[in-house]
């Protein structure tokens, strides 16, 4: 009987979803978006949390952001409890685990909760929508294009990479490893050995110390990681290395100006975060309003960002890496250090 | 005839040459200088938290909040460096003392005057000061480029070609030593640490050594997070999360006993030693990154287990010994 029930409960909850982008948002208020970050204190997220008030306050959204304080699915888990009992009418998730969450994002859904990720993905049948600020094959490809015109066309690389277990990242490693052996723009680069630095600035900083001394030639060290891009730049500046070995990879303008302007990293690639949030806001309401419906070939109408179309599995491009160099970082981290004031 | 009895030190460091020497057999260039001064800092940094831990073991507690207070005081100092960047290091050097010496004092608190388990009180700690930093912070790193030179200079620096931070450790390590080994309060910690009940009857003031240990301790840690902090040059929310494990895996391969009243200051800084070489070893050895942390647990227990073999006491003695009785009390 009790099975009877929850399969028939599951059943509508089913029909919500599939209905939740022809149903308007409840009319009473202001709908409220909720977005959960992976983890609170990451200056990623403090940049989402940016864009993402700036199209809530364009679309008269009320904006939820909340996450948890520390990285983990159970975390989020509860975060996604809280935030059903709440009844906000979407909640934009970045998801710390791809499968974790799904029996959570399930109960949300059949209370007629949209869920959108972005950044990180979960299961495609958990979410509606899932913005990507770039493909994998996209966010390997930036801070790899950098390497190829340190190494000059050709060279030892050494790749630090988080925590062996982090899907993403890893993610990006292996794209990075099929480009260099299937892509002939970037034969030229040599991937010696993969690290990895587990977020930790002395972990990261012994990996990148042991890649230098190991291997004798190496020329660029590639930091798919914010803490192991600015470890790594520490070690080769400790080490008076600048110029013989070069650090690139994914960082933040505000914690690189300092590596940038040693010349430790000449330049490294990231996405616009602010982007990012803005996007996922503005998309989240064109599927609440029934505009679109997160089947491929649909259009996202994503305000300053111009227009997004709607891939297979319900994921939404947004584009290229941004590179910073010498050129531009001083100015995009007092731009971030400002909007964040 | 001393020597012929091992002791734990000594197959503690018969241990550690023997896994250099493998590490050294398969990775030669484990032996670059660059390495060595950092394994050097690495074991500063280890040995100067291990010294704190060592006190509170010895009294039967565990303070489980030293990486939060490592993180709260580097990044308290980080953001204090940005908005006076007149200061001089050894203003910082005093400061993340005093602060840490606070924090423990809390821990002290807690667990002698509120009476709660140390495990109980500092795990609690642990959080709450972690959260504290996502406050202070508002979440954002504090970078290279917004620290003042004097910050960083005095950590990321070196006399004589070895890390300051190596230097630190041993002054550190010689104040424990003369602490522990030469000073009343230190056979009082130990005295406690063996029998509380006892200690007490003989006049050991208990909250005094409680809340001095965890003092201690705190300050330790926070001493290490301005070294942390100003080495790195990084100061975030998450900095040194996880970092208990090794101090207090440091703490049991030096000997120290978790249940209380056994352990030296030598074993603490040679455990410290073990960690700091086994972590520098990894990257060099090309041992699958899925594999280092059941490597890092296995020579740990390997460690514990040969080095309890070698002070295996015959069994446990229930009457008290008197000085004229000749044979074993059984």
């Amino acid at each position: 009987m009790i099975m009877k029930i929850s399969r028939r409960a599951g059943l509508i909850g089913l029909a919500m979803t599939v209905m939740a982008g022809a149903v308007p948002a409840a009319a009473q208020d202001a709908p409220r978006y909720a977005m959960l970050v992976r983890v609170l204190g990451n200056t990623a997220f403090e940049l989402a949390h940016v864009g993402a008030q700036e199209a809530a306050d364009d679309l008269g959204v009320e904006l939820i952001f909340t996450g948890p304080t520390e990285n983990t699915a159970e975390g989020q888990v509860n975060l996604i409890n809280s935030l059903i009992a709440q009844r906000v009418d979407a909640i934009m998730l970045s998801a710390n685990d791809a499968t974790a969450l799904t029996p959570a994002l399930r109960r949300a859904a059949q209370r007629g909760i949209a869920i959108v990720t972005w950044d990180q993905d979960t299961e495609v049948d958990a979410r509606t929508l899932f913005i990507a600020s770039a493909t994998n094959e996209l966010i390997a490809m930036g801070p790899a294009r950098i390497a190829l015109e340190l190494a000059d066309g050709e060279g030892d690389i050494g790749v630090i990479s988080g925590p062996a277990s982090s899907t993403t990242q890893n993610l990006w490693v292996d794209e990075l490893l099929r480009l260099t052996e299937e892509n002939p723009e970037f034969a030229g680069l040599n991937v010696v050995e993969v690290a990895y630095g587990d977020e930790r600035s002395d972990k990261a900083y012994s990996e990148a110390l042991g890649l230098v001394n190991k291997y004798p030639d190496l020329e660029v060290i590639v930091a798919y990681s914010s803490v192991a891009i600015a470890a790594a730049s520490q070690m080769v500046r400790d080490q008076g290395l600048v110029g013989q070995v070069s650090v690139t990879g994914l960082g933040f303008p505000t914690e690189m100006v300092d590596h940038v302007t040693s010349g430790a990293t000449p330049a490294f690639a990231i996405w616009n975060m602010v982007d990012v949030g803005y996007t996922t806001v503005e998309a989240t309401y064109n599927l609440l309003n029934g505009d679109i419906s997160g089947a491929e070939g649909d259009v996202i109408d994503a305000g300053r960002m111009g227009e997004i179309t709607v891939g297979a599995d319900g994921v939404a491009v947004m584009g290229e890496l941004f590179v910073y160099d010498a050129s531009n970082v001083q100015a995009a981290a007092d731009l971030i250090n400002s909007v964040s004031e | 005839m001393k020597a012929m009895t091992p002791n734990r030190e000594a197959v503690l460091s018969l241990i550690i040459v023997a896994i250099v020497v493998i590490v050294i057999v398969r990775a030669p260039e484990f032996l670059i200088a660059s390495n060595i001064s950092n394994i050097l800092s690495g074991w500063g940094f280890l040995a100067i938290l291990v010294m704190g831990q060592l006190c509170v073991l010895v009294t039967r507690g565990i303070d489980l909040s030293q990486a939060s207070v490592l993180a709260f005081t580097g990044m308290f100092l980080a953001l204090l460096s940005q908005s006076m960047p007149g200061l001089p290091a050894a203003a910082f050097l005093v400061l993340a003392t005093l602060m840490g010496l606070c924090l423990g004092l809390v821990n002290g608190a807690l667990v002698s005057i509120v009476g709660i388990p140390p495990i109980i009180a500092t795990l609690g700690t642990m959080t709450i000061i972690r959260g504290l930093i996502f406050v202070l912070s508002d979440g954002a790193w504090i970078s290279s480029h917004e620290m003042s030179d004097a910050f960083k200079a005095f950590p990321a620096g070196a006399f004589i070609g070895v890390p300051q931070v190596f230097w630190v450790a041993l002054v550190v390590i010689a104040v424990f030593w003369v602490l522990l080994n030469y000073r009343r309060i230190g056979r009082d910690i130990y005295a406690f640490g063996s029998n509380p009940h006892a200690a007490r009857n003989a006049g050991v003031p208990r909250i005094r050594i409680e809340l001095l240990v965890y003092a201690l301790s705190g300050a330790a840690a926070g001493l290490c997070g301005y070294l942390w902090a100003g080495r790195f040059a990084i100061a975030y929310t998450q900095a040194a999360e996880g970092r208990e494990f090794a101090i207090i895996a440091a703490c049991v391969i030096g000997g120290i006993s978790i249940t209380g009243g056994r352990g030296s200051v030598l074993g603490a800084a040679l455990g410290a030693l073990f960690i700091a070489i086994v972590e520098s070893a990894l990257p060099y050895l090309r041992i699958s990154p899925f594999l280092q942390t059941a490597v890092i647990g296995a020579v740990i227990l390997f460690a514990v287990a040969a080095n309890a073999r070698s002070e295996r006491r015959p069994g446990r003695q229930i009457l008290p010994r008197h000085k004229q009785t000749t044979g074993e009390v059984k």
